[in-house]
């Protein structure tokens, strides 16, 4: 106890240093933890996107490049599928249920996806839970539209609001579909996952869009075709990009994959979305682990920082040792002295991270969420964070034991001959 | 003259079409590697296993020599009795209600499963004969487990020590924790459920 009030008090007496050398162990082990913790949350947010959905089919790609058009609305399709296609496992005798997904415009960079009423039935996300609308109801009209909770906040759209959507999905869009403009109906409650970020609308809607394109732009003068009109045309589209299946028997699973895979009418793929996860996270395990070096190498030369500022206090602080040592401090008083005083800095540095993690996640938290949907909850750190931690304070302690070890030597031969 | 030289390749063409409607696809058929699904739900654990016959085996052609009709036999033999080979814990009180163990090797002429892997690759675009030929070796197995909730763990150790020249598994597992995707090797042979 009088070691530590010792080693406090001469930690304040090169307060300056001391503050520089906590505050480097600070920010290293703030970048550790955040890279930790956004790794961890970024798995957990793309785990808990989807639930219960059996497969995802699309166009014969990658299992990878499938998972993330259909249900991260990253990136694009290689290729639609059909109508037919879709009506031929929609009604497949193992499928319980199957939604079409239509995707390929936005909304101010939102992305809108064209889909029907079984999609606010089956899709489920987290633990298996449902889609539930905070306010209004599911699109009704052709011109309706549902937003996500992140669209609606974001925009500051509400019930009955009157939105334009843009061709294609760059955040600059030249092409405006604004001959049809599209009526708020409902706004779906937040998820935490990709949904919050879409706007949903009515297939049919979505091909009233397009009615009137030919070769990839809109008709004019007498070739358009108003919203009015719109709705007395056939709108049943021929193509969608991608469908969600759930089956009556999880066993069944396999086989109505081969069947899709090997389907004749044209090429298809179907995978298992959790499957196809797994396959994505090795793919991104060796960035992951790259970061992961990279910010236990900055933890290690904030350390050794520590580790220069003690060691180079020790010549001027012959005077304090030779002192201790006269009024009958014994040389492992002097060892223990500087190992406890590396430990606080450490534990000073890991506090002061863990403050600033905390503190850059209330901050960044919205912005993360909006620019990259990724929710960073602010919860008291995990098991493996603590563990980490640990291993910084150990470190530390490991690290006062060179000036320990130097100081107990030299007090031995030089504590009182020293000249002043 | 020239032009119908020019044509000629595309007079071909529906003849190839010919040759390979009867593929639905090209299943990839790589040697080493075999794929393992797991499905399991209720009472019901459903195995498939696809490899190609090189991994069980060691050949891919017709046996015609006894050494080669024994080692077919015993690899047969080994793969009709799934409780040892993919380590179904003995807790789970599995028993096999249906299994079938398919292949070209084994000479089933009417191989009328509904997925053909007597595949060749696509050689044909250059216009070669195709010299070899790949076979694989597919097996479908349906267990009943009385106590489906021991099977926590299946250790396919067993597996791979039976079979050596298998050096992968690709499974994908759908259990009642959802669906996962798992290489297997000898060293990490063990799947959770």
């Amino acid at each position: 106890m009088h070691l530590l009030r010792l080693a406090l008090a001469s930690l304040n007496n090169r307060r300056f240093t001391a503050l520089l050398t906590v505050f480097a162990i600070a920010l290293s082990a703030c970048l550790l933890l955040a890279v930790e913790r956004v790794r961890s949350e970024a798995r957990a947010s793309f785990a808990s996107t989807i639930s219960g959905t059996d497969l995802v089919v699309g166009a014969r790609s990658g299992a990878v490049n499938l998972l993330l058009y259909s249900v991260f609305r990253i990136g694009n399709a290689t290729n639609n599928i059909r109508w037919d296609s879709f009506e031929a496992f929609a009604h497949h005798p193992r499928v319980k249920w199957a939604i079409p997904i239509s995707l390929g415009d936005s909304h101010r960079g939102y992305r809108v996806m064209g889909t029907d009423a079984r999609y606010f039935e089956h899709y489920h996300y987290g633990r298996g839970q449902p889609l539930r609308l905070a306010e209004g109801k599911p699109f009704d009209d052709l011109f309706d539209v549902v937003l996500g909770a992140e669209v609606a906040e974001a925009l500051h759209y509400r019930l009955g609001d009157r939105i334009v959507l843009s061709h294609g999905v760059s955040t600059v869009s030249l092409v405006q579909h604004d001959d049809k403009p599209f009526v708020v109906s409902g706004i779906l409650a937040r998820t935490g996952t990709p949904v919050d970020r879409t706007l949903h609308i009515s297939l049919a809607g979505m091909e009233a869009l397009h009615v009137d394109w030919r070769n990839g732009m809109p008709a004019r003068g007498a070739g358009r075709v108003s919203a009015e009109q719109a709705r007395t045309l056939d709108l049943q589209p021929t193509a969608i990009t991608a469908m969600l299946l759930g089956l009556d028997n999880k066993v069944a699973t396999f086989a109505v994959q081969r069947q899709i895979n090997e389907y004749r009418g044209e090429p298809l793929l179907a995978i298992l979305p959790g499957v196809a996860l797994q396959e994505l996270w090795s793919l991104m395990g060796t960035a992951e682990q790259a970061l992961f070096v990279v910010s236990l190498f900055v933890v290690l030369t904030g350390l050794i920082g520590m580790l220069t500022a003690i060691l180079t206090s020790l010549n001027e602080r012959r005077r304090e040792m030779a002192i201790l040592r006269s009024v009958g401090a014994r040389p492992w008083h002097i060892a223990g002295l500087l190992v406890l005083e590396a430990f606080a800095l450490a534990l000073a540095g890991v506090a002061a991270g863990l403050a600033l993690l905390y503190l850059g996640i209330l901050a960044g938290q919205g912005y993360v969420q909006s620019r990259f949907g990724l929710y960073l909850p602010l919860e008291a750190p995990s098991a493996y964070e603590w563990a980490l931690l640990g291993a910084i304070l150990l470190a530390a302690l490991l690290m006062g034991a060179i000036p320990a070890w130097r100081a107990y030597r030299h007090s031995l031969a030089d504590g009182l001959s020293i000249r002043l | 003259m020239r032009t119908s030289s020019l044509l000629l390749p595309f007079a071909l063409l529906p003849l190839l079409a010919v040759a390979h409607d009867d593929h639905a696809s090209l299943a990839p058929h790589e040697h080493g590697v075999a794929t393992l699904n797991l499905a399991l739900e209720g009472n019901t654990l459903e195995i498939e296993l696809e490899s190609p016959a090189m991994n069980l085996v060691g050949f891919e052609h017709p046996a015609t020599s006894e050494a080669d009709k024994a080692t077919l036999a015993a690899a047969r033999a080994q793969l009709e009795r799934p409780l040892e080979l993919f380590g179904i814990p003995a807790a789970a009180g599995c028993s096999v209600s249906s299994l079938a163990v398919k292949s070209p090797l084994f000479g089933d002429a009417t191989h009328d499963h509904d997925h053909d892997h007597d595949h060749d690759h696509d050689h044909a675009a250059s216009g070669e004969h195709h010299e070899h030929v790949h076979s694989d070796i597919d097996a479908d197995y349906s267990l009943a487990c009385t106590h489906p909730g021991s099977l926590g763990q299946v250790d396919l150790g067993a597996f791979f020590k039976r079979f050596p020249a298998t050096h992968t598994l690709r499974a994908q597992v759908i259990g009642p924790k959802g669906q996962q995707g798992v290489s297997l090797t000898p060293a990490e042979a063990t799947l959770q459920f």
